[in-house]
């Protein structure tokens, strides 16, 4: 059954140059596939590329060369239209620094993790989706708190209903507890074990050898090349 | 090549308006300061043209309410055939035209001033002149009453000795009141007078005068002659004048039309067209001006806040957004501001006009189209302001943004 279906990703060859001078091999030959549902955590010490291979799994970024299959279609040569709908529909992400917007409350947050979707649904609805995805964080009670009068964890869970709002295929999270004590890691690290036990693809970034621990799997980047740990 | 047949991401019009809102609202201070050059621009403009049509509007309203509705008509036929008769019925007749408001005959009679004298006291007067004006007239000059009334058509008919007399000719009389019914005499015909009027437009010379049905006229000192040449005077509705006075002659004798000279007034717009021109230039090059300063404002502060927002831009990006998404709600949020800057320049112009007008006692004229325009070019202005900002917002490299 897991040789008729796909693998959520599958990088071949793929490298990525950022133009110099100096030009920087930032990836260099990455070969690396992700099982559908597989939990998988990249390690490495700081420049060694781990936000580049992010970006590229995350189509923000394009590879210098090789190919790249997102659930079994080759997503290399996609014109920006159709990446952009891969991030809508298929691609959730988790930053460090959160990236919320200060003027909007938990709930708008959350729902403008769908606002680029190409089926519109009535606000009421989409508000309803939203609280309740809040509600699965563990916020039910903070929907209309600014991000600016949350604690740092209670902010990242924000961030965490609103990438996973849609869905997504496969959770992409860099460095989701960087700016966290180890408490509010704990509950976030908790959260990323649900979304897993749900079925979801999670792919974290990481420095912290206990938050690579809750992973199935980890690899480990240094100086662009990519080895299996353990 | 979409085996998922992923649909392309989208942001509905609505959903952009949402956006372009709810990011202005979250900087309320600096959005209106942003706004302000656009208010200022757009006000300047709508003051001066509203202004501008406003004075020239003063000037047409009186035009229109005297001159462009006043047509007079003489005989004007040279033969030896006699003075134009003017039929008795020429005020019905008249009436009966589409466009009339009101017309009658008047005459100067030709009396000797000393002959009019003021009733009990009988003292002579030196100058006063005598008038014959048929009941129609009183509609068509539109005089003031301050006391009593004009003699109506059948006082013409039957040829009442009625008067109608200027009020400053009551004063030198000393007639302060028609309860007693004073008389005046004029030949020795005892005359008593029904009615005082005070200004008189059409016809300021009935100010000074006495004024008698033209049927009484007509039976004491006979038919309009060449010394006492008859006018016809003719109020219209508005616009109706040059169509009434083409219809004039044939109504008053349908066998010679050249019997009747007829004057249209003088074509309005020639005079509307030359008020204050050159001052209108300068200022609306003023309003252009704080436009376009306006302009540089909004594109100024967009620009520097889309480098503020570059992180949001990078995680709208993330969440699915294409550069056109971006370029059109960093567009969409300028043309708000310049549209509603807009609103708020007409509206504080049309203040001012209105505080002008009522200053000046002026009737405030706005055109529809200006007070529809006005925001339109707000909303075009920064929209323009906007395309530099959207532009570069557009580009913005989404990992780029979300190393911030
Ligand atoms: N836009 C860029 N232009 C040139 N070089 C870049 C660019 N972005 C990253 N690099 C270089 O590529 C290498 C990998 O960078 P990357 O950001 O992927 O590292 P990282 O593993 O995420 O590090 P950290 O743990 O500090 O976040 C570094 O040497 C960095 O200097
Ligand atoms: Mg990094």
């Amino acid at each position: 059954m897991t040789t008729t279906q796909p693998a959520a990703v599958e990088l071949i060859d793929v490298e990525r140059t950022y133009p110099g001078p100096p030009p920087v091999r930032a990836l260099k030959q990455i070969d690396l596939r992700i099982p559908r549902g597989e939990y998988l955590a990249i390690i490495g010490p700081s420049g060694s590329g781990k936000s580049t291979l992010l970006n590229l799994l995350g189509l923000l970024d394009r590879p210098s060369a090789g190919t790249y299959r997102l659930a079994g279609v080759d997503v290399s040569g996609l014109a920006e239209r159709d990446r952009a709908a891969c991030r809508a529909q298929l691609i959730g992400f988790v930053f460090q620094s959160f990236h919320l917007l200060d003027q909007r409350s938990s709930l708008e947050n959350v729902m403008l993790g769908a606002l680029y979707q190409h089926r519109t649904e009535p606000t009421a609805e989409l508000a309803a989706r939203a609280a309740r995805t809040l509600t699965s964080v563990g916020l039910a009670h903070r929907l209309e708190a600014p991000p600016s009068r949350l604690s740092g964890g209670e902010r990242q869970r924000v961030a965490i209903a609103r990438a996973l709002i849609n869905h997504p295929e496969l959770l992409l999270c860099d460095e989701p507890t960087g700016n966290l004590d180890s408490g509010n890691t704990a509950t976030v690290l908790g959260l990323l074990d649900n979304v897993h036990a749900t079925g979801q693809t999670v792919v974290v970034i990481t420095h912290d050898p206990e938050v690579a621990a809750h992973a199935q799997r980890r690899v480990a980047i240094t100086d662009g090349n990519l080895t299996e740990v353990d | 090549m979409r085996p998922w047949a992923i649909e392309p991401s989208r942001l509905t019009l609505r959903q952009l308006i949402a956006e372009c809102a709810s990011s202005l609202v979250a900087r309320p201070g600096r959005s209106a300061l942003t706004a302000l050059g656009v208010v200022l621009g757009v006000g300047t403009f709508v003051t001066v043209v509203g202004l501008a049509n406003t004075a020239s509007g003063q000037i047409s309203s009186a035009f229109d309410a005297l001159s462009a509705t006043t047509v007079t008509a003489t005989d004007a036929r040279v033969s030896d055939s006699g003075p134009f008769p003017y039929p008795s019925d020429t005020d019905a007749r008249l009436a009966r035209l589409h466009g009339i408001v009101g017309a009658g005959t008047i005459w100067h009679l030709d009396v000797s001033p000393d002959q009019v004298g003021a009733g009990p006291t009988a003292e002579t007067l030196s100058t006063a002149d005598v008038y014959a004006v048929s009941a129609g007239a009183w509609r068509a000059v539109q005089p003031r009453v301050t006391q009593g009334r004009f003699y109506d058509a059948f006082a013409d008919r039957a040829r009442q000795r009625v008067a109608v007399i200027g009020a400053a000719l009551a004063k030198r009389l000393g007639i302060t009141t028609l309860t007693t019914q004073p008389a005046i005499t004029i030949q020795d015909v005892p005359f008593t007078v029904v009615g005082v009027i005070s200004s008189s437009v059409r016809d300021p010379e009935l100010l000074l005068s006495v004024s008698i049905p033209r049927g009484t006229a007509q039976a004491l000192w006979g038919s309009p002659g060449a010394k006492t040449a008859a006018t016809v005077v003719v109020a219209t509705r508005n616009g109706a004048a040059s169509q009434v006075a083409g219809e004039i002659p044939a109504a008053l004798d349908p066998t010679d039309e050249h019997a009747i000279s007829v004057t249209p007034p003088p074509d309005p717009r020639s005079l509307r067209d030359q008020v204050g021109n050159d001052l209108n230039a300068l200022l609306v090059v003023l309003a252009l001006i704080c436009l376009a300063v306006g302009a540089v404002g909004i594109a100024n502060t967009t620009l520097v806040g889309v480098v503020e927002r570059t992180a949001e831009i990078g995680l709208r990006r993330a969440l699915g957004a294409r550069p056109r998404h971006i370029g059109a709600q960093i567009m969409g949020e300028s043309a708000v501001l310049g549209g509603v800057g807009g609103l708020v320049g007409t509206s504080a112009g049309i203040l001012v006009i209105l505080a002008v007008s009522l200053a000046r006692h002026w009737t405030a004229v706005m055109s529809p189209q200006l007070a529809l325009l006005a925001p339109a070019i707000g909303l075009g202005v920064g929209s323009i302001a906007g395309l530099y900002p959207a532009s570069r917002a557009a580009r913005i490299e989404p990992t780029e943004a979300l190393r911030r």
